[in-house]
């Protein structure tokens, strides 16, 4: 007799780990397949030289202080992972910096609007009224959300009111309606890059919900850099019992009678099962995994109608001083990424050198991140991976460092110096997200977040699929870190469901 | 209401509903996107490239070079300096070594590796006694980060390299005189005696002709009356050779023993560690004789290892353990063989064991006992989880 399990889990990605140990604590037989030798997708280190890199972490939401804990710290603990790890407040939410600001906000809701305030006074009213609105939609948001999940039927617009009205915006023409000072929306704009859209297209609601989850709990970073999340995850699941294994990803999902009956590994081994979390992407577990003539035609035109979201070109850098050297005290800087949004988001179709990036200093949060003397600096640009698949691979190498060092010049406007001091470098790009994740365009956060692929009409964790789920970046509720083990927990409670149900 | 007749009701729900309507008339096809992305990757990085063993030339008495040609036409672009892993099955065990590539970027229709007996080696053997023309093999795509990086290194390169450690020095230099890149470059290369100098002829050749190529050899213990440079590359031969450091880098690739002589008359010549770069080197001849190692054991007393779901076997202290894993038939990924890569990343369930300091291990592996296991060496009984 072969191998057989409640639930196979495709993929040790934060939303594949979260999912396989949420269902491993409720006592369900899980196996975690994983095609590389490590886990964690992009919630993963590498090691180069002296230096370990954290290779997406920028800023983590929903864990907060010891004092008042987050949703998400809530659901690590329940799990067993939070008491694994050691979480690090943020001294700032971020600072943004072009050739007309310098601004640095705190962590906190308050404190924002104060330093906001204080440098365009003359629209603090406008700023104040701006926070609350974002405050409400938030709260709105996860209202219509439960309100959802719970198939409520008695609902008025009055229940979610901020949301009636707001939902359906753009930030742009908020901030339109709100601010004349340019330099003021430059200052609230740069969390685009976390969602992936400019402002002229990414929706309110989401820029609302990032501010609100960034500065509800205090922003931290991992202890051991994001590599600590995947490990603790990886021992956790073992520890209820669950298996992992690396180097053997999913070749197929066998299915009987439209739903899931089997997956069948890389080793060529069938496992036996009733339900498959796929935290693989919805286009590549479609077509690759189920077969797409397996797929319903409108979930097929459902999914074809969504744009593969942007990627990211990143430098890696260790520097042979401390980052007070080069001005890098702050942890999470945005260079020129505030200002011209809309022009650096249309530069991200080419492979022209980026007009601005995210500039993380990690060893300023953690001074434990790079040996003493040393720095850790990740330098990030918006890229589409459509460009770099024009590249002939012989001339790959030099398209990237062309690419990179254009992006160190502007780096070094802000933070001289910077250059001289490079020990470690490496330059990733969409291609190398590709290739490491398996994402279609080296995506990070899955299909871009326009209104239409927003919220409710972003697709769900359930396919049309008897026991197939999602859980990733790619569904709802869509990219980032404390999104995707959220996408993870709703799609493995969705298992759990079907699985106390019983039945074939 | 329900929640659809709320969103009705949404400013500009409509609208964008109905553009989702839209979108979704478009026909598209699923595997498209997909197929194509995985091309790019893997023409820039095949997992396993099926390969063909064109030509066999001898070096010296003991180093041969060897020509791989993928059997399928197509061999990924690298960078000079890079290595793959040649898998090979020798007396029936499934292992592999890492080999940097000596043939230059710009020759694409094969890569050239040498292969320098080893004194107890296990694969070089083979590889340099039953491997002949016509022979077929797996590879490796090109990897590794000794390389040239154009966005710090300058064009002042000054190599070391000690005995086998010249092949990715090979690559090098003949990409920078063969494309003319603006590149100043000085090879100094310890060896043993003039007759293990490898690439002899070649490299004198390219320094004869190319002003900006200077090439120098050692020789730590030259035959009676041998009246080239002699001796070790101490800081003093070093300065001589190459005059002031200031603006240089530094490439460094040979034997383990190279790296403890050669790094402190780096740090003497005050070269900043920014401007040193180190391949790495493959299992220390004796690892008792490395930092950290407990006097009390003996590298060739035997432990037991037992892997989670495929039983016990035999493994010796003074070996890496990827070596006995492989011995018993498991299939351990691996690529580097150095500690580098992490492809045998393993987890340590139970046990002690020695790992040198310069073992790449992720520090929340660290914290959490995963364990590479190409330079893992056991100290006792273990358990492990691959």
């Amino acid at each position: 007799m072969g191998k057989s399990c409640d639930a196979v889990v495709i993929g040790a990605g934060l939303g594949g780990m979260s999912a396989a140990t949420f269902l491993a604590r409720s006592g369900k037989k899980v196996l975690l397949l994983e095609r590389h030798h490590l886990p964690g997708g992009y919630a993963s280190s590498f090691r180069r030289g002296r230096f370990e890199f954290d290779i997406s972490l920028h800023v983590l939401s929903g864990v907060g202080l010891p004092e008042k804990r987050g949703r998400l710290y809530e659901y690590l603990d329940f799990l067993g992972v939070a008491r694994k790890l050691k979480f690090l407040p943020l001294k700032e939410l971020y600072r943004v910096v072009d050739d007309r600001i310098d601004i640095t906000l705190p962590p906190d809701w308050e404190g924002s609007i104060d330093r906001l305030c204080g440098f365009f006074p003359a629209e603090a009213e406008k700023i104040r009224e701006f926070f609350a609105l974002m405050k409400q939609l938030a709260r709105d948001l996860s209202g219509v959300f439960v309100a959802a999940g719970r198939k409520a039927s008695d609902l008025t617009p009055e229940c979610f009111p901020v949301f009636a009205r707001y939902g359906m915006k753009t930030y742009g023409e908020i901030l339109d309606r709100f601010f004349r000072d340019e330099d003021l929306k430059s200052a609230v704009s740069p969390f685009w890059s976390y969602l992936g859209l400019p402002p002229s297209k990414i929706p309110f609601h989401m820029m609302a919900s990032c501010w609100d989850a960034l500065l509800k709990q205090h922003p931290v970073h991992i202890r051991g850099r994001n590599q600590a999340l995947s490990n603790a995850f990886i021992e956790t699941l073992t520890e209820c019992g669950g298996e992992v294994r690396f180097g053997c990803g999913a070749r197929r999902i066998v299915l009987k009678d439209g739903a899931v009956r089997a997956v069948i590994t890389d080793e060529d081994e069938e496992v036996a099962t009733n339900v498959v979390v796929s935290n693989a992407s919805i286009p590549s577990t479609l077509s690759d995994l189920v077969g797409t003539e397996q797929v319903p035609e409108t979930y097929r035109r459902q999914v074809n109608s969504r744009q593969i979201g942007f990627s990211t070109v990143n430098i890696y850098a260790g520097l042979d001083c401390p980052p007070e050297a080069v001005g890098a005290t702050v942890h999470e800087n945005f260079i020129d990424f505030g200002s011209r949004i809309e022009e650096t988001w249309q530069t991200a179709h080419t492979l022209a050198p980026p007009r601005g990036m995210l500039f993380t200093s990690y060893t300023a949060s953690d001074p434990e991140f790079s040996p003493p003397g040393t720095s850790v600096i990740v330098m990030t640009a918006a890229s589409y991976a459509r460009p770099w698949y024009l590249v002939p691979p012989e001339r790959y190498v030099e398209e990237k460092t062309t690419f990179a060092a254009s992006m160190l010049d502007r780096a070094e406007r802000y933070f001289p110096g910077l250059r001289a001091h490079l020990e470690v470098v490496e330059v990733a790009t969409p291609l190398t997200n590709m290739r490491y994740t398996g994402n279609p365009g080296g995506t990070i956060y899955g299909f871009d977040q326009y209104l239409s692929d927003s919220g409710l009409l972003r697709l769900q964790n359930r396919a049309p699929i008897g026991g197939l789920y999602f859980a990733s970046a790619w569904t709802l509720p869509g990219g980032g870190y404390q999104t995707c083990m959220t996408s993870g927990f709703l799609a493995g409670r969705m298992a759990l469901k079907k699985l106390e149900r019983g039945g074939s | 209401m329900n929640i659809q007749e709320y969103l009705s009701q949404v400013d500009g729900f409509i609208n964008v509903y109905q553009e989702r309507q839209v979108l979704e008339q478009a026909r598209g096809d699923l595997s498209l996107p997909r197929d194509f992305a995985a091309r790019v990757v893997e023409r820039l990085h095949p997992a396993e490239i099926p390969v063909i063993v064109g030509e066999v030339r001898e070096e010296t008495r003991s180093a041969k070079t060897f020509r791989l040609m993928a059997r399928d036409g197509y061999l990924p672009p690298f960078r000079a300096g890079q290595y793959i892993h040649w898998s090979v099955i020798v007396g029936g065990v499934r292992t592999g070594r890492a080999y940097s590539i000596a043939s230059p970027p710009h020759e694409r229709g094969f890569y050239e590796v040498t292969v320098q007996r080893q004194a107890g080696g296990f694969v070089s053997p083979f590889l340099l006694d039953e491997v002949e023309a016509g022979d077929e093999f797996s590879i490796s795509g090109p990897a590794g980060t000794f390389y040239h990086e154009p966005l710090m290194d300058g064009d002042e390169l000054v190599f070391l390299a000690g005995g086998s450690g010249i092949t990715p020095f090979r690559s090098l230099i003949r990409e920078s005189v063969e494309r003319g890149l603006p590149r100043r470059i000085w090879l100094l290369y310890g060896i043993r005696t003039p007759e293990d100098i490898l690439y002899r002829r070649e490299l004198s050749g390219i320094a004869r002709a190319h002003d900006d190529v200077r090439v120098r050899f050692v020789c730590s213990e030259p035959p009676p009356g041998y009246r080239g440079p002699r001796g070790l590359i101490a800081a003093a031969a070093i300065r001589r050779f190459v005059g002031p450091p200031e603006g240089k880098t530094f490439y460094v690739c040979g034997p383990e023993a190279m790296y403890r002589f050669v790094l402190p008359e780096l740090a003497r010549l005050s070269v900043p560690r920014r401007r040193i770069h180190c391949e790495v080197s493959g299992p220390p001849a004796n690892v008792a004789q490395e930092a950290g190692w407990p006097e009390a054991v003996r590298s060739d007393r035997m432990f037991q290892v037992s892997v989670a779901g495929h039983g016990t076997i035999p493994a010796r202290a003074g070996e890496p353990l990827i070596n006995a894993l492989e011995r018993s038939g498991l299939a351990v990924p691996s690529l580097c063989r150095s500690g580098e890569c992490g492809y045998c990343r393993m987890k340590l369930l139970s046990g002690q064991v020695f790992v040198p300091d310069r073992v790449a291990v992720r520090e929340s592996d660290r914290w959490f006992n995963y364990i590479h296991a190409c330079l893992t060496y056991p100290l006792s009984d273990l358990e492990l989880r691959l």
